[in-house]
């Protein structure tokens, strides 16, 4: 096969502990390319029904597609995907550092994981061999002492280890999976399935090489398009800055969120969390992922005060908004010693960040009081109390066991109304975007096959003038702030380029910050498959991967009744840039209904389905 | 006519050139003549608001305008 993939998947089941290996059809290959979009079409036929997420029916698939294996930037990225225990229902999360390309070279394009182990295991893959091996002495260490217990017990740093912390372990809901203590699966808390499964860590190294269609041309476009994005990121500032370059654009548009999206501007905030006061602050310096010439994961070390003194992976943007300016917490090395802890512990930074913001507010309002937190104040900017709750949220203890089953069931355990200040859309915690100033994520919010989610879009990005897609009609101006012309169409198309980029798999920052071309991400595709596909048949791919996501999130109850914003969403700003101003969320919902050709009950009609090959 | 100028995040760098947030233009000057005389960079000038609300390059400025010139938001991840 010379199409850049093995056509292979391995198969574990971890009550039979067995491994098989099966073939992957082609023509599955060339309908839905990889990554979640292929995993999210084997979950929907391996899971016909409803299923709670801790089942051992349940699965959790690990995926590649054909931009693993070769050293492509932005390339060291994979998907997982399964029933996830915040919404219910499908959840894919990608990771990065080298995971991705080394389950490739062990020659498989997937790895599903199904059944329960008896007693906690992990798993080394080193190409045909497989292991089950106990793992009882590394269940309760955290994920990074899991990942150094790992390469020190098999003698082989070449291992590139997926893992969970103590979240998962314990089933915190928004646990999350970390990727060689450099990479976080973060949303959905898939880390917590690996946790219900007794699977606390997946090993892989692989010395295999996928054949490739015309390797020439595609050794010549890896380079060409490396050092392309090389040269922007350099201009640009992302390679300097990485994302917490955003911060201060974000909040000048209103985007980013302030005291759990009640607040209106914080300038000082972000100024003190973002670019170039982090970079500066934090000594932050790029940790690339392997083959990326971007390195938007940063490298901190903070000497003073001793209290945040830590040399680990630094914040990005959306912890910063979460764990910052979402709780009036300014100081970037408070929100690092929290995201340190998070990171160890293993649960997802933007979804304990609101769970935070939550409970701030409900403090706030007298709801809780310092006899249940334990004595502990949770105030707005009390860095004290971030950091004891996050410790509390990832170890499912004290105050913060409360919030295990995720911020909505918390909620509903607190009652009083709590449910109505609890921003979410699925179940799952908005990210750090604020639909209000960028109305083209209130669709996206609204229909996110995962809940609430920005990257699973970008569209954002388009908005605040990020990065276009011109070979999509994709355009500068092509939407303005707060207008609804073309803001449907606009989402649409970017959650199916981001579903694209989700099956390839490939980061999303390379198009989206190293402005790498989707004509240049085609080329490559062909170089490397042979298939001649045009940009309009990758769309396709990713239309019908989103498709069927949607398709399984019907069958588990969310049809259109379930795509809605939670009601802070409609509270305009009393000041700011986006003064006034809510997302006109019907109007756009009728828009993209439209534009997916679905009914008004947000169901895909039969004409959408037969364009795209599905049923 | 004279205007104040915002260079946010990445653009601080520019701010010697805008001593006090202050420029002075001749009348009719738009937005990217502005821009020209501060030295940014125009590919990136893709987010400028104008008294709060969103303007292109071409915009004919007036006398006591505010104008914000923000970095585009690169990795909203």
């Amino acid at each position: 096969m010379k199409n850049g993939y093995y056509q292979t998947l391995l198969r574990i089941d971890l009550t039979a502990r067995r491994a098989t290996v099966e073939a992957i059809a082609e023509g599955d290959l060339k309908k839905f390319i990889g990554g979640a979009g292929l995993a999210g079409e084997i979950l929907r036929r391996e899971v016909p029904g409803k299923l709670p997420p801790y089942d051992p029916r349940n699965k959790v698939i690990f995926a590649t597609g054909p931009f693993q294996g070769p050293p492509i930037a932005g390339g060291a990225k994979f998907s997982i995907v399964g029933i996830s225990p915040v919404t219910g229902t499908f959840a894919d999360t990608a990771g990065g550092a080298d995971w991705g390309p080394a389950l490739k070279d062990a020659g498989y394009d997937l790895l599903i994981i199904e059944g329960t182990a008896d007693v906690p295991v992990s798993l080394r893959i080193m190409d045909d061999q497989v292991r089950f091996e106990k793992a009882y002495h590394l269940w309760g260490k955290d994920a990074y002492d899991t990942i150094d217990a790992v390469h020190r017990e098999t003698g082989d740093r070449k291992l590139s280890i997926a893992a969970i912390g103590p979240a998962g372990e314990k089933k915190v809901a928004i646990a999350c999976v970390v990727i060689d203590k450099h990479s976080f699966a973060g949303r959905c808390g898939l880390g917590a399935v690996m946790g219900s499964k007794n699977l606390k860590a997946i090993a892989v190294r692989g010395t295999k090489k996928a054949t490739l269609h015309d390797p020439d041309g595609a050794k010549a476009l890896m380079q060409k398009l490396s050092h392309d994005i090389q040269e922007e990121v350099k201009k640009n500032g992302f390679r300097e800055h990485g994302t917490p370059n955003l911060c201060v654009t974000a909040e000048g548009l209103g985007d980013m969120p302030i005291k759990y999206w009640a607040g209106d501007i914080w300038p000082e905030g972000a100024k003190s969390l973002g670019a170039p006061n982090y970079t500066e602050a934090l000594n932050a310096k790029p940790y690339p992922c392997k083959f990326c010439p971007v390195g938007c994961h940063r490298n901190i070390r903070i000497a003073e005060p001793a209290e945040y003194a830590i040399e680990a992976v630094g914040p990005e943007y959306e912890t910063l908004g979460m764990m910052g300016t979402n709780l009036l917490i300014a100081d970037p090395k408070a929100v690092s010693r929290a995201n340190d802890i998070a990171n160890r512990l293993g649960i997802d930074t933007i979804s304990a960040g609101a769970m935070v913001g939550f409970a701030m507010e409900c403090f706030e309002r007298g709801w809780i009081t310092a006899r249940d937190t334990g004595g502990v104040e949770i105030r707005w900017g009390n860095p004290q109390a971030l950091i004891s709750l996050v410790k509390q949220i990832g170890n499912r203890e004290g105050f913060g066991a409360l919030f295990a089953e995720g911020t909505l069931k918390a909620a509903q355990k607190i009652g009083r109304g709590a449910e109505e200040i609890v921003v979410h859309c699925k179940g799952l915690d908005l990210p750090a975007h604020d639909p209000r100033a960028c109305i083209s994520l209130a669709p996206t919010y609204a229909t996110g096959t995962r809940g609430a989610c920005h990257f699973r879009g970008g569209c954002e990005d388009v908005e605040m003038g990020g990065f276009y897609i011109p070979e999509v009609g994709i355009r500068q101006g092509g939407v303005k702030f707060f207008e609804q012309e073309n803001q449907a169409l606009l989402a649409a198309k970017c959650q199916d380029f981001f579903a694209l980029l989700n099956s390839l798999v490939l980061c999303a920052f390379m198009p989206d910050g190293g402005a790498m071309p989707f004509s240049g991400m085609r080329d490559l595709f062909n170089a490397i498959t042979g298939w001649n596909y045009s940009c309009e048949d990758l769309m396709a791919a990713g239309e019908r991967g989103f498709t069927v996501q949607r398709l399984i999130n019907i069958r588990d109850g969310y049809d259109g009744k379930a795509d809605t914003l939670p009601p802070k969403m409609f509270q305009p700003a009393r000041e700011g840039f986006r003064a006034g101003k809510t997302p006109p969320l019907k109007e756009l919902l009728g828009d993209y209904y439209k534009v997916r050709d679905w009914d008004e009950n947000g169901i895909p009609t039969a004409r959408a389905l037969k364009k795209l090959d599905l049923s | 006519m004279t205007v104040t100028v915002k260079l946010m995040s990445l653009f601080e760098k520019y701010r010697p050139k805008v001593p006090g947030e202050k420029a002075v233009l001749p009348e009719g000057a738009s937005i990217r003549d502005l821009a020209v005389q501060i030295g940014l960079p125009l590919e990136y000038l893709r987010i400028i608001t104008v008294n709060g609300k969103q303007e292109t390059l071409d915009r004919i400025l007036a006398d006591g305008d505010l104008i914000y010139f923000f970095p585009p938001a690169i990795g909203g991840g």
